[in-house]
């Protein structure tokens, strides 16, 4: 499949002026995050495409570096770094300090990338390892949400766990303007997270174009849901906060970081609702995600394991 | 046949010539300095060998932590394995490692003490990772080891070495994590170095495992240096060693041309 689509990629005048043999799969994310990104800018203003931008170009210049240091040409890879940077840089708040995107970036692209020799063979998503390197490093800067008009208060998810669905809904004047607030506007005061619509669309876009499995940001989600309906929480509330739709669609299921057998997908999506689920009860609401995917990207080469000797008895 | 017999008696009379005795003292010196050395590089301990990753992670978050560890460790670690390797044979081999376990407590317990009336804090701050030395990887190790096999000077040149890769490692460490997560490097509560901007990552348990492995690598890449400067300086020495060789053979074939002319 990969042969193909690069052969594809190489055949298009389009692409060949930035390389060779370009990974058609990060442009389509890329294209899939970009309206995400301009909604961001619109909601929060100029100085969140600030820090998106520089988040994006640190990435690309410290993968121009680092592919001169294992000496191939400068121009390789830079798919996966501006992914890596884009998604990095709509991960964070539009008040994080400059040097922040740029810290990110580089740690995303030389621990997460480079350190494994490429993109197709990282461990974990260099995203999510950024992301989670800067949360716990600087707290402060994540725990608050911080709204257009720069007042801190806590995120709706967070008064949801915290103080209960009563509380939560008192916020909002009833329940519809409490989902319109969520699909339409800032949830967590993340860049990338104004616009549920645009995020789902963007999902559907890569699920038919085949860059991504259907499977695991379907599981994933049905798995919350149900985990919601337990909690007797609306499932709604819980798949539109937190960054769900984001990791769903972007973090879970992209780069080397997930299983590849179709049953081992199968465990991968539920393992990672219900982690989100455990860490959102228990500890962190806000990061709950970022953690989840990244501990099943540790377990995801175990499930394939698994599930090639079920395979294997199978077939004796 | 009685001749046969008197020449082994007379090599000892005949003088040893000088460019023997420096061979011996030679490899005497190479033989036990590589003893003591091994330890620092070669084998390193924390990053070659991969044991005692406990205290590695645990302690090194000051270097005060790190320097008292590394001495606490080396004192007990020397003691440990010299007593362990006189003992030798002798110990009843159904309760040897209980008996092991033992003197390496003894000695922990001692420093412990020591440590208690001289540098109470220092105790204090390595918590339980101070009594766990007894059950030490990279000690139990090596002391059985010394056990069976090796005098107690190499045991106690080894024991030196391994313990000084361990607190050089130790030192390494701690001071990569308090400089980059605390913004400043103490010693004895005396400022050594500072930068302006803290990354609190490395103080806690992930920044620990991430500093170890950058410092693992930065080793295997020093160690397989070594190895091939080592191998490109062999085959140098073999290529020369052939030249002369093939020299020596030309300069006979020409002398027994020259004598079959003659």
């Amino acid at each position: 499949m990969d042969e193909k689509l690069e052969k594809e990629v190489h055949a298009s005048a389009l692409h060949l002026f930035l390389s060779e043999k370009i990974n058609r799969k990060m442009w389509l994310v890329v294209a899939a995050l970009i309206p995400s990104f301009i909604i961001g800018m619109q909601y929060f203003g100029l100085r969140s495409a600030l820090v998106v931008t520089l988040s994006l170009s640190t990435a690309m210049l410290t993968q121009a570096g680092c592919n001169i240091l294992r000496k191939i040409p400068f121009y390789r890879e830079q798919g996966a770094a501006v992914v890596t940077g884009l998604l990095l840089g709509l991960l964070l708040p539009h008040t994080a300090p400059l040097w922040m995107p740029m810290f990110g970036a580089f740690i995303a692209i030389t621990l997460g990338i480079a350190v494994f020799g490429g993109s197709k063979n990282t461990i974990f998503h260099p995203v999510l390892l950024a992301r989670v390197f800067l949360s716990i490093s600087y707290p402060a800067i994540f725990s608050q949400t911080i709204w257009p008009d720069g007042v801190p208060a806590a995120s709706p998810l967070t008064v949801l766990l915290t103080k209960g669905q009563q509380a939560f809904l008192i916020l909002f004047e009833d329940s519809a303007s409490a989902l319109s607030f969520l699909f339409f506007e800032n949830v967590s005061g993340l860049i990338g997270e104004v616009n549920a619509l645009v995020i789902l669309i963007g999902g559907v876009i890569l699920i038919f174009a085949r860059v991504i499995d259907f499977k695991i940001p379907l599981l994933y989600l049905a798995t919350i849901a149900i985990f919601s309906l337990f909690m007797n929480h609306n499932p709604l509330y819980h798949l539109l906060t937190g960054s769900l739709l984001l990791g769903a669609f972007f973090l879970a299921p992209t780069f080397s970081t997930t299983s590849q057998k179709n049953s081992a997908k199968i465990t991968y999506g539920i393992g990672c609702g219900l982690l989100t689920m455990l860490i959102r009860v228990y500890s962190s609401p806000l990061e709950a995600v970022f953690f989840a995917i990244l501990f099943m990207n540790a377990l995801s080469p175990l499930l394939d394991k698994i599930a090639g000797e079920k395979l294997n008895e199978m077939q004796d | 046949m009685a001749e046969d017999e008197e020449e082994p008696e007379e090599e000892p009379l005949i003088p040893k010539p000088i460019t023997d005795k420096v061979k011996a003292g030679y490899h005497f010196i190479t033989d036990y300095g590589s003893e003591a050395t091994r330890g620092v590089l070669k084998n390193n301990p924390l990053f070659v060998l991969l044991l005692g990753f406990c205290p590695a992670l645990a302690v090194t978050t000051t270097l005060d932590n790190a320097i008292a560890m590394g001495a606490a460790f080396a004192v007990v670690f020397v003691a440990s394995a010299t007593l362990i390797s006189t003992i030798g044979e002798q110990a009843p081999k159904d309760y040897k490692k209980i008996l092991y376990i033992t003197i390496v407590a003894i000695f922990t317990t001692a420093v412990s003490i020591i440590m208690q009336r001289d540098y109470p804090n220092h105790l204090e701050n390595l918590s339980i990772y101070f009594p766990l030395i007894a059950v030490n990887c990279i000690i139990l190790g090596r002391v059985q080891y010394h056990s069976n096999q090796t005098s107690p000077p190499r045991a106690f040149l080894d024991a030196l070495g391994l313990s000084a890769g361990f607190s050089i490692i130790l030192i390494v460490i701690s001071s990569i994590r308090e400089l980059l997560g605390t913004t400043q490097l103490t010693l004895n509560s005396e400022i050594l170095f500072q930068i302006t901007h803290p990354i609190p990552f490395f103080l806690l348990a992930p920044g620990a495992l991430l500093t170890i492995a950058l410092l693992i690598a930065l080793t295997n890449i020093t160690n397989t240096g070594i190895q091939k400067l080592q191998q490109i300086l062999k085959e140098r020495k073999e290529k020369k060693e052939a030249e002369r060789k093939k020299l020596e053979e030309q300069k006979k074939k020409e002398e027994e041309e020259e004598g079959e002319k003659k």
